[in-house]
């Protein structure tokens, strides 16, 4: 006799293994060949062109080498020059002092969102995120405005004697902080908002019940609800920030490179796309070490937590 | 010493006050909320605050936590001022309405956290913890996370976080409300049978009259801010006070009148014969007689307090009858039954009947508090 095909139950339904394939290939299919057509396609491509060589005319050429990766590595044909690695150590400065000044105002700010009545919260969570609809190019040449020598905030700073008289506020790393915690900031709020909303402020007064002082309540009760956030909001800053250039270049006059000036180099004014795309394929295997290392850490549940 | 719940209710409570609220005034903005609360609560007494929502119930319980301050007057904790005491300096704990319970933190680190806060030894700590999980019998979900628990899990860790400090009071903030029926009448009990081996002093919020006649050795009727009836619970549903009490607790028919003799109100179901203490003659009164204690009857059993009436409703509960009925000048009352299953008792729609109100049972109510309040 034959043997009835195995059923499966799904969505109250009975179906057949092929029936499920068929189903599933028609709900996640688009999904997947959309990721498959231009996410991992092009990387992929990306990937075989860190193995090739640059000839004389800029062309990505045969044979395969590992020389993009040695070369990042400080080995080049004039000798031994750390020259990239330095890069990528000031990239990652830069990116963490980021967050870290990110993380110091969205802080209180979420706090100070989320004590709000909600019709109030959400008002004030509009002037969080409508900035970051403004393209970011336009909004670092508003700070190059503001930051330049005839403006009155640099005036005031050039009065203050922060400035030497008649020399703009830019460029500096200080105009190039304030223009990355500008575009990272709501990133980092978002997320922490929407952990320090969910907290129900009567835990609050249950730790002062049980002898918690306020400051003892803030530490022990509320600020590990808002790890979760926190983590997130680190995250989705810390990780473009290693990549961006142009407010570095715009903000910082060009003066020090980062990895993201340098790829960016690479790709255009150097076209050596073989070298290019070894330094995109490093700066990428280091942000997924790092968020590995973080993964295994936190363990499935706390990846889901976060997302 | 485990006593059951009939010996709790007879037990003889010290005299000691362990809480003292003494002339206590509150306003949020034009909103007064408490109107001169003086109340005194003795030392392992179970005492309810009861009343609707708004009534400044949870506030005073508040104000004795250290959440809130009151604009004027003071309150006593074991004849100590609490004023200048932070909410984490007062020797009260609190089970609050939604259990607050610290959702990052397993069960058992919930309940330490007191004991933390207070720097006890972590072995100490460990076997207080153990103690109160067991006394409200959840040692097995020691390890979970609140998010893991059912409302009335939670609520017993909500409970073992506050009563493994040892407390001198216990605030209760309505901490059954969110829980269904069957749950809240067993975690009646329950708390009923740990306060009374706890010997801890127990003030109970709530709005749910059955509630607090259930479990409390003393309540506190409360309405827009002041106390309308204070007293043991047998008392207060015997006698109340005035007509808010008699209303708010349990159901009554109130009956208006006017004194004609020594032990006669002429109302408008006739001359009633009223054996409580009554103003003098020609004076308006307002009575009022439970519904259980009218008795419905096809003949009469006696002249006194007899009016006749005709059903108008009959409302089928389970274990208990509810009747509308009405008089010939429409008055209407209602009247409660035991569902005893004797047909002589069981009564329909246009049926007409004798009412009997037994002239013991009558009670003379007088005045709200709020109502002297206003016209002072």
């Amino acid at each position: 006799m034959k043997k009835p095909p195995k059923l499966e139950a799904a969505g109250g339904e009975l179906l057949s293994p092929m029936q499920l394939l068929s189903r599933a290939a028609v709900s996640a299919g688009p999904g997947i060949i959309w990721i498959a057509l231009f996410l991992v396609l092009p990387m992929l491509i990306l990937f075989g062109y860190s193995f090739l060589t640059r000839d004389e005319l800029g062309n990505a050429v045969f044979p395969l080498t590992l020389d993009n990766y040695v070369r990042f590595a400080g080995w080049d044909v004039l000798g031994y020059d750390a020259a990239y690695l330095i890069i990528v150590g000031r990239t990652i400065v830069v990116s963490l002092v980021t967050t870290f000044f990110c993380v110091l105002i969205a802080y209180p700010l979420a706090f100070f969102i989320a004590a709000h009545k909600p019709l109030v919260r959400d008002r004030l969570m509009i002037f969080v995120i409508v900035p970051s609809w403004v393209n970011l190019v336009i909004r670092t040449y508003a700070w190059m405005i503001m930051f330049n020598p005839s403006s009155p905030i640099t005036q005031l700073a050039a009065s203050l004697g922060i400035v030497k008289p008649n020399e703009g506020l830019y460029p500096s790393d200080f105009a190039v902080y304030i223009g990355m915690v500008n575009i990272y900031l709501p990133f980092i709020v978002l997320p922490l908002y929407s952990a320090v909303e969910r907290i129900d402020w009567s835990q609050l007064e249950a730790a002062q019940d049980l002898y918690a002082t306020k400051t003892q309540a803030f530490f022990q009760v509320l600020v590990p609800q808002t790890l979760p956030g926190l983590t997130a909001g680190i995250i989705l800053t810390a990780i473009p920030a290693l990549g961006m250039f142009v407010v570095p270049d715009l903000l910082g006059g060009a003066k020090v490179a980062l990895i993201g000036n340098s790829i960016a180099q690479q790709f255009g004014a150097s076209r050596d796309y073989p070298f290019g795309a070894a330094i995109s394929f490093l700066v990428m295997g280091l942000t997924l070490l790092v968020l590995w290392l973080y993964a295994r850490r936190v363990g499935e549940k706390g990846m889901r937590d976060l997302l | 010493m485990e006593l059951n719940i009939g010996e709790r209710r007879k037990r003889v409570l010290e005299d000691s006050v362990d809480v003292h609220f003494k002339d206590i005034r509150k306003s949020f903005g034009e909103v007064e909320v408490l109107k001169g609360i003086n109340l005194e609560i003795r030392r392992g007494e179970f005492f309810s605050l009861l009343g609707p929502s708004g009534c400044g119930k949870t506030t005073l319980l508040r104000i004795l936590a250290g959440f809130e301050f009151a604009d004027s007057g003071a309150v006593l904790l074991r004849g100590q001022d609490v004023a200048p005491l932070a909410p984490n300096q007062r020797s009260v704990n609190t089970v609050f309405q939604n259990y607050a319970l610290f959702p990052h933190m397993t069960v058992a680190d919930n309940v330490a956290f007191g004991l933390k806060m207070r720097k006890i030894p972590a072995a100490q700590i460990r076997d207080k913890v153990q103690k109160a999980l067991e006394m409200v019998e959840i040692s097995g979900f020691a390890d979970r996370k609140p998010m893991q628990l059912s409302g009335g899990q939670r609520q017993r860790v909500a409970l073992a976080r506050a009563i493994v400090n040892e407390p001198q009071v216990l605030l209760l903030d309505e901490p059954l409300s969110a829980l269904d029926r069957k749950l809240r009448v067993n975690l009646q009990v329950e708390l009923m049978r740990l306060q009374a081996r706890l010997g801890l002093t127990f003030i109970f919020v709530t709005h749910d009259q059955e509630e607090a006649l259930t479990m409390s050795d003393r309540i506190a009727v409360m309405n827009k801010g002041v106390i309308e009836q204070l007293g043991a619970v047998q008392e207060m549903y015997e006698r109340p006070a005035n007509a808010y009490v008699a209303q708010f607790l349990g159901s009554s028919n109130l009956l208006e009148g006017t004194v004609t003799a020594a032990d006669t109100v002429k109302t408008k179901l006739g001359l009633l014969e009223v054996r409580d203490h009554l103003p003098n003659i020609g004076q308006d009164v307002l009575l009022s007689i439970r519904p259980e204690k009218i008795q419905l009857s096809r003949v009469q059993t006696t002249q006194q307090n007899t009016v006749t009436v005709k059903v108008t409703d009959d409302i089928y509960q389970g274990a208990t009858g509810a009747y509308r009925v009405k008089t010939a000048d429409n008055l209407e009352l209602e009247v409660n039954t035991m569902n005893s299953g004797l047909t002589d008792l069981d009564f329909t729609i246009d049926d007409w009947l004798f009412a009997h109100l037994p002239a013991n049972l009558i009670v003379v109510l007088g005045s709200s508090h709020l109502a002297e309040e206003r016209s002072a």
